[in-house]
């Protein structure tokens, strides 16, 4: 068995990697370990130092993903198989955030390359300041059509983009009113689409942002206290140089990243778990002038970080991408990834598709009965099938320390995570192997392994990431 | 640019052919007379069609689908490239690992092959050609090599494995010969195309990565005519290139589909809202270009380019002039 202090270092790293990425396996998290927790951080903080995924291995052998429709769905499989693929693990897991803040979806922009475009930018910028991020949201043709502010005019305004820049992407209700509401969008008149070509007789074509000189109210405005002739970008100044925008976002980011908050509703009503990280990272946010990744490297390196190990439920790409890392042989796009694909969705996360404008609620909320179900057999089908490179390597380690009942429940919870969990649940473990005596490697060991794993995925505590 | 001229040669816009119903298009090769062979790449409904195109504009017609001959045919399968050997078409299919011989009514004769590094085996096969002695090459792209058998589908030899030095390849895609059997490699992954003779040797390779005038970015095709011009599918810069035999670059071409083709004007005109929106575009300048073309054929019978626009599902046709001048500067 490896040593408490290696495995105290293996837990906290397993901790960050599941956390800031996807997981990893115990090879990778042993090479990490030699590095340093605080080297993996800045590894995972620059992740234009490692080879970006070649999204044309993907088209190579599935040409109809350049541009998805909506009619077969599983648009969001290219981004999927990135995720799967990535060497930078915490762009992919920035890239969820961002997602579920600005939730977007084809229901009705019905355009999954649009939402796709916005993803790609969530890459590129995600790092970055969250002004920038705001903006490049603002002008992104599929935020404008599904906020509908291609129906914001100078004359007549449409308020639904504007109140949910205020509501759900900066301030949270109750820290501003209806008349602001108006004024945000306001600011926002003109700010629409280029019309483009239509799709039906040669396929999909990009669309643009346009700014109409003509449709905008250059009129005086009065925001959040302030009075000016603002224009959206002004507006956005004035959003964030508010506290309450810094201690929304924060909220947002430990919600993500630390612990399961109440649901995005509750926020204005709900205090935080935890009011002194959140105003921790608050302060972050304002100091860096919003710069994520400032606030992301204080958060990692954070002790309330680092002692919130299993506080969050796995969302379903998470479980997904994080289990198809772990057990190998999945990084050649084959037929595979449209159920990989669906089986995200089926857990209740339908990428590039979310249920409404407030994106997915998350937490306990991702469990239901069908869910888990979904989840239990996707990861147990995996980590049962020895002919998968990571799952004979996890076989591999364990048969080489353990052959005593006790000891291999031990060596799978660790090589699983490390995993914590509960007495009962590891003397339901122990029982259910015992029975059938000492581990025999050279017959069945393998096969009870498989299913001694097959058990492990299905725990409670497994769940948690 | 309907019109592309360069060292005494012009390449011409002629016509194009597609629409709808070519959704999903990654291939197209020559059949007997005027009769093609698309190959249709659709996850939900792969199929081959079999199609004529006539000499004169809008004469053509979709004759055969493979698939409506027998379903269970393309069951499973992702068909990759084609090649008609006068008697037969041979079809790759890079998810089976097989390579189908097919009546050209859509008949399935026999199938080779099978997973594996072995001989006769494929690791997703896509790119397929004859030689003048009907001997086929196989470009078994992640298998990196390219495998040669004789008319009747005996393996000979194979040649290439992973790498990128001269000879070596990195998932190789499309591939043709030329007037002489030596044989022409999209080296897809190495951004270059590689020129073997019938054995194997290498000769020369031509292209490296880039968007530059000279430049490939992924290629996915190569097709040479008789006098040795080397077309080639640059895919991920939506263009053709164009090098001469020696591998200096001539000329590209970026699409000049001024026009929608025969069905696709059906569409439009059935479409009120699709008529009224491309009406509202400020430009149609964009329905003209390329969008990741995966193959170059040229047909010497008639010196034309056949070039598959994948993500426009359609075949623009450029016709080859050679001996060209352009007409006075000054006009």
């Amino acid at each position: 068995m490896i040593s408490t202090k290696a495995n105290t270092e293996i837990t906290l790293m397993a901790h960050l990697m599941r956390r800031a990425g996807f997981g990893a396996s115990r090879e990778e998290l042993e090479t990490r370990c030699k590095k340093g927790y605080t080297e993996t951080v800045e590894e995972l903080l620059a992740p234009l130092t490692q080879t970006p995924v070649d999204i044309y291995e993907f088209l190579r052998y599935y040409p109809m993903w350049w541009k998805p429709g909506t009619m077969g769905g599983l648009g969001q499989a290219p981004w999927v198989w990135t995720m799967i693929n990535t060497a930078s693990p915490l762009q992919e897991k920035l890239c969820i955030f961002y997602h579920n803040i600005f939730a977007t979806g084809v229901s009705k922009v019905d355009h999954y390359d649009e939402i796709q475009d916005m993803i790609d930018m969530f890459r590129e910028k995600g790092l970055g300041h969250y002004k920038d991020i705001l903006l490049e949201v603002a002008k992104s043709p599929a935020m404008i059509y599904w906020l509908d502010n291609n129906e914001n005019h100078a004359d007549s305004i449409n308020e639904n983009w504007g109140r949910e820049l205020l509501e759900l992407f900066t301030m949270g209700v109750g820290n501003y009113t209806e008349d602001d509401v108006q004024e945000c969008s306001r600011a926002f008149t003109g700010w629409t689409l280029e019309h483009k070509l239509p799709r039906f007789h040669m396929g999909r074509w990009d669309w643009h942002f346009k700014f109409i000189e003509e449709d905008h109210d250059y009129g005086e405005k009065e925001f959040l206290g302030h009075k000016g002739t603002f224009d959206g970008e002004e507006v956005i100044d004035i959003i964030l140089s508010k506290p309450a925008t810094a201690n929304f976002m924060a909220r947002h980011i430990y919600n993500f990243f630390v612990e399961d908050e109440p649901q995005v509703p509750a926020w204005s009503v709900v205090p935080p778990n935890n009011p002194s990280a959140v105003q921790f990272l608050a302060d972050a946010l304002i100091e860096s002038d919003y710069h994520m990744e400032t606030v992301l490297r204080k958060l990692f390196n954070s002790d309330f970080f680092k002692e919130s190990q299993f506080s969050r439920v796995k969302n379903p790409a998470e479980v997904v991408v994080s289990t198809l890392r772990l057990v190998g042989n999945s990084n050649l796009p084959g037929p595979d990834i449209l159920n990989w694909t669906s089986q995200i969705v089926y857990m209740g996360q339908d990428l590039l598709n979310p249920p409404s404008v407030e994106g997915w609620h998350s937490g306990v909320e991702w469990i239901n009965s069908g869910t888990l179900m979904k989840r239990t057999n996707f990861m147990s089908e995996m980590v049962g099938d020895y002919s998968r490179p990571g799952v004979a390597k996890m076989i591999d380690r364990v048969s080489s320390t353990s052959f005593k009942p006790e000891d291999v429940v031990d060596g799978c919870l660790d090589i699983m995570g490390p995993l914590e969990v509960t007495t009962e649940t590891r003397a339901e473990l122990i029982d259910h192997v015992s029975p059938q005596g000492d581990f025999d490697w050279q017959s069945t060991g393998v096969t009870r392994t498989l299913e001694l794993l097959q058990l492990i995925v299905a725990t409670r505590e497994y769940q948690f990431a | 640019m309907l019109t592309t001229s360069a060292k005494g040669r012009a390449f011409d816009y002629n016509r194009v052919v597609g629409g709808r119903a070519f959704r999903g298009i990654v291939y197209a090769t020559k059949g007997a007379g005027n009769d093609f062979f698309v190959v249709l790449r659709d996850t939900y409904g792969s199929d081959v069609v079999k199609l004529t195109i006539g000499p004169s504009i809008d004469d053509e017609e979709i004759e055969i689908s493979f698939r409506e001959v027998l379903e269970e045919n393309f069951d499973g399968a992702w068909p990759s490239c084609a090649i008609f050997n006068g008697e037969h078409l041979l079809v790759t299919d890079e998810l089976r690992n097989i390579l189908s011989v097919f009546t050209p009514q859509g008949d399935l004769v026999k199938t080779i092959g099978g997973s594996g590094d072995g001989e006769s085996q494929f690791n997703r096969p896509s790119g397929i050609t004859i030689d003048s002695d009907n001997n086929v090459y196989v470009a078994d792209t992640l298998n990196h090599r390219v495998q040669k058998f004789s008319r009747d589908l005996v393996f000979i030899h194979s040649w290439g494995e992973f790498g990128e030095t001269d000879g070596l390849l990195n998932a190789p895609w499309g591939i043709c010969t030329d007037s002489d059997n030596f044989v022409y490699v999209a080296d897809h992954k190495n951004h270059r195309v590689q020129k073997f003779n019938a054995d194997g040797a290498f000769i020369m390779s031509v292209g490296e990565f880039g968007s530059g005038a000279s430049n490939l970015n992924h290629p996915s095709d190569v097709s040479v005519d008789e006098s040795g011009d080397i077309y080639v599918a640059d895919w991920v810069n939506n263009r053709v290139q164009i090098y001469d035999s020696t591998g200096i670059h001539i000329a590209n071409l970026t699409g000049s589909a001024v026009e929608l083709s025969k069905w696709q004007k059906q569409y439009v005109a059935a479409s009120p809202d699709v008529y009224k929106a491309r009406r509202r575009v400020s430009s149609l300048e964009p329905e003209t270009l390329f969008a990741l073309p995966t193959c170059v054929s040229f047909d010497d019978s008639q010196s034309r380019l056949l070039a598959v626009d994948s993500q426009r599902w359609r075949i623009q046709i450029f016709d080859k002039i050679t001996n060209y001048s352009d007409p006075q500067f000054n006009i």
